[in-house]
């Protein structure tokens, strides 16, 4: 029986080694080592100093903690106010359903592009909109925000979950509120709302830990730029292992899995993730 | 028994079958790459990273047409295999992916870099030196130009590539626009171009299409190179130093930003992206843009190209700070092909091939059929320069009669120096860096690992 176990486990266990494990302990090692491919060598801590004395480093912190904010005060709420509202059902909700969801399907490359096109200076949309002649991408004042823009609004999985979320409360409780005289928003501000507060969290922390990890759009758009004003951890990482600077792209990589744990742990405890909510 | 009714001993007995099964598997998923040479029946197999069929890049797709000619000719005994890539053509990660290889000790036995991404690539170890091959062979080698193999030796005189094109690198422009605003010719001096551009800005069109990348700094190394003192700078010191205490590279700068703030480009100069520049010129909506003799064959001569474009379009060396002073870029041995071929026979097969893309047919054929001009000295016939594209060949010819001559700057450069300039530059035209911390920037970003 003990073998048969073992063996049933086996498989797992050497996925979760090679595909997890290992590469993890390969990043915490070699964050410790001045490692170009060519040679290796125990530094100590002096990847780390060094990045937390580069200023580059802090603004690419600073912008992804910018892009999370975005992510946590705007997507995740637009996506629950928009999957309350469709999960009332009213007329055309399964096409605007249908419409919101598309964009989350394609692919963070071919969206990139389109935002390109876009947000051009010379044949844009959106100067065509607006009568302008902004360089959207490459001026540092709108830059960030710009880039914020091309993902913040991509609300399509925060809507479906919520409406499935909607769909698994109780109609009872609506209709004994609704008899003690509360009215279509109470019903929502009291009753839907609290009880969404693990979905709620489980969003928050997915929208987090996507806009640590954000890399695809910016690389595209701006590739960090203009001066490091749209720069991201990942990119800074992905810059310093271009540059044949391993062992110091993944001190990089430590800091945002750290960074990332500290995440989790706050959004787990702020939403009570995992507690009933009925 | 057990819970389904196999009897235990049978069920261990199907486990340990299925494990010699997955073991057995597993060592045939490694697929044909090995280490070992690739011969069989007396073929020596070698591979090409930069030979696969592409219908947008002129040069993958001639790669790919010589490799079939090289395989026919040679039936029998050596073969070419194309490995297929993302990194076949230019790409700012190739250099780190060729590095991974080298590591794991699976070079290509064909493939090509620039002369920056060569010197790191060397330091491991896995390049072959073509120096012997070309020494047994002094009619080959003795066949490219002077000075075509400088940037691609080793500090022991290794020969580390053979070098892969020699182009005159100019300025197009439309003359229909240039007439329109009352321009007359291409400007000789910097002088002219500026009052060449206030006229064509007046007839609401761009004068030089640019991109924040490869078309700007082309026009960089213009500036710079056609400076009597500023050749120095473009063939050493891009590759290290604080550029702001270089008044040539201060000037160069300042001029480059002044075209952008007076309106002179393209509106989306910024973008990196060398669609911008040639959509911006090709569908006339700018005058000039600096680019290689290739650009004929891609866009200006192109199945999607505008009607009448091309006999709209001039080729012109680069303006000059005097109208005795004109340059032009030559790009020679910036980049070439190179070989982690290690067992001696695919080396052999390697230097047959080098040996067939440099001979006089195969480099008449590249020139016709993607406009660059080869490495080597063809002493051509006046019915074959005739059967060439007029316009890079006659900047060719002028190229030779000019008293500037320079490298691009993206070869010489740190390899960070590209995406320092890309992040950077924008930021100095709009106002936020002056020239002084810009230039000091570029060249400390362009070395720094996160720059």
């Amino acid at each position: 029986m003990r073998v048969a176990v073992a063996v049933s486990v086996l498989p797992a266990l050497a996925l979760f080694t090679a595909f997890f494990l290992a590469p993890l302990v390969v990043l915490v090692v070699t964050s410790f080592a001045d490692w170009g491919g060519l040679g290796f060598e125990y530094v100590g801590f002096e990847n780390f100093s060094t990045l937390f004395a580069d200023d580059t480093f802090w603004k690419a912190a600073e912008n992804t903690l910018l892009y999370c904010a975005a992510g946590v005060l705007i997507q995740v709420p637009l996506g629950v106010v928009a999957g309350i509202m469709l999960a009332q059902r009213l007329p055309g909700w399964r096409a605007l359903r249908a419409i919101i969801f598309i964009p989350y399907v394609i692919s963070g490359a071919a969206y990139a592009l389109v935002f390109a096109l876009f947000y051009n200076p010379r044949y844009g949309l959106l100067n065509g909109l607006l009568g302008t002649d902004r360089d959207w991408l490459f001026e540092s004042s709108t830059a960030l925000p710009a880039l914020a823009a091309t993902f913040t609004f991509v609300i399509g999985f925060n809507v479906v979950l919520v409406m499935a979320e909607v769909a698994s409360i109780p109609r009872e409780i609506y209709e004994a509120a609704a008899l003690d005289g509360a009215s279509a928003i109470q019903r929502q501000r009291y009753i839907t709302l609290p009880l969404l507060r693990n979905v709620t969290g489980t969003l928050v922390l997915i929208t987090t830990l996507s806009s640590l990890a954000l890399f695809d759009i910016v690389f595209i758009l701006t590739s960090g730029g203009p001066n490091d004003a749209t720069v991201t951890l990942t990119l800074y990482a992905y810059r310093a292992y271009t540059n044949g600077a391993w062992g110091y792209a993944n001190a990089v990589g430590v800091v945002i899995v750290v960074v990332g744990l500290i995440l989790i742990v706050g959004a787990r405890r702020a939403f009570r993730l995992g507690e009933r909510t009925l | 028994m057990t819970n389904d009714g196999l009897p235990s001993a049978r069920r261990r007995g199907m486990v340990a079958a299925a494990l010699a099964a997955l073991a057995l598997a597993l060592p045939a998923c490694g697929g044909d790459d090995g280490e070992e040479p690739r011969q069989g029946g007396g073929v020596v197999e070698i591979t090409c990273a930069a030979c696969q069929e592409s219908p947008t890049d002129p040069f993958l797709q001639y790669n790919h047409d010589l490799v079939e000619r090289f395989n026919t000719e040679h039936e029998g005994r050596y073969r070419v295999k194309v490995v297929q890539n993302q990194y076949a053509g230019s790409n700012p990660d190739r250099a780190q992916y060729y590095q991974r290889l080298a590591l794991a000790d699976d070079l290509p036995d064909l493939f090509q870099l620039t002369q920056t991404e060569l010197r790191s690539l060397v330091q491991t170890g896995k390049v072959m030196d073509f120096t012997e091959a070309l020494d047994q062979d002094p009619e080959w080698r003795d066949s490219f130009f002077e000075a075509a193999f400088d940037s691609l030796r080793g500090d022991d005189g290794q020969t580390w590539a053979i070098p892969e094109q020699r182009d005159a690198i100019g300025i197009y422009y439309n003359e229909r626009l240039l007439a329109d605003a009352g321009v007359d010719a291409f400007p000789a001096t910097w002088d002219e171009l500026d009052a060449a551009c206030a006229k064509v800005k007046q007839t609401g069109k761009a004068c030089l299409a640019m991109d924040g990348d490869w078309t700007t700094l082309l026009m960089w190394a213009n500036l710079i190179g056609t400076d009597p003192d500023g050749a120095g700078f473009l063939a050493e010191g891009v590759a290290e130093g604080d550029y702001a205490e270089d008044p040539v590279v201060v000037r160069a700068t300042e001029t480059l930003k002044r075209w952008h703030t007076d309106g002179f480009t393209n509106s989306d100069a910024f973008s990196g992206d060398y669609q911008d520049a040639a959509s911006a010129y090709l569908s006339g909506d700018a005058a000039m843009i600096a680019n290689g003799p290739w650009m004929v064959s891609t866009d200006i001569k192109g199945k999607d190209a505008r009607k009448g474009l091309y006999e709209q379009t001039g080729y012109s060396a680069s303006p000059g700070y005097g109208a005795d002073q004109r340059g032009v870029i030559i790009v020679a041995g910036e980049g070439g092909w190179v070989s982690g071929a290690q067992d001696e026979r695919e080396q052999e097969a390697v230097t047959a091939f080098m040996k067939f893309l440099t001979s006089r047919e195969e480099s008449l054929e590249k020139t016709a059929k993607t406009g660059a001009y080869p490495p080597v000295e063809l002493d051509l016939t006046a019915g074959e320069r005739k059967s060439l594209e007029p316009l890079a060949g006659n900047l060719v010819t002028e190229a030779a009669e000019l008293p500037h001559t320079y490298p691009h700057v993206y070869f010489n450069a740190p390899s960070g120096f590209p995406r320092a300039w890309k992040n950077l530059w924008p930021a100095y035209v709009k106002g936020e860096l002056d020239t002084q911390e810009f230039l000091s920037r570029l060249g400390s970003d362009a070395t720094s690992p996160t720059g």
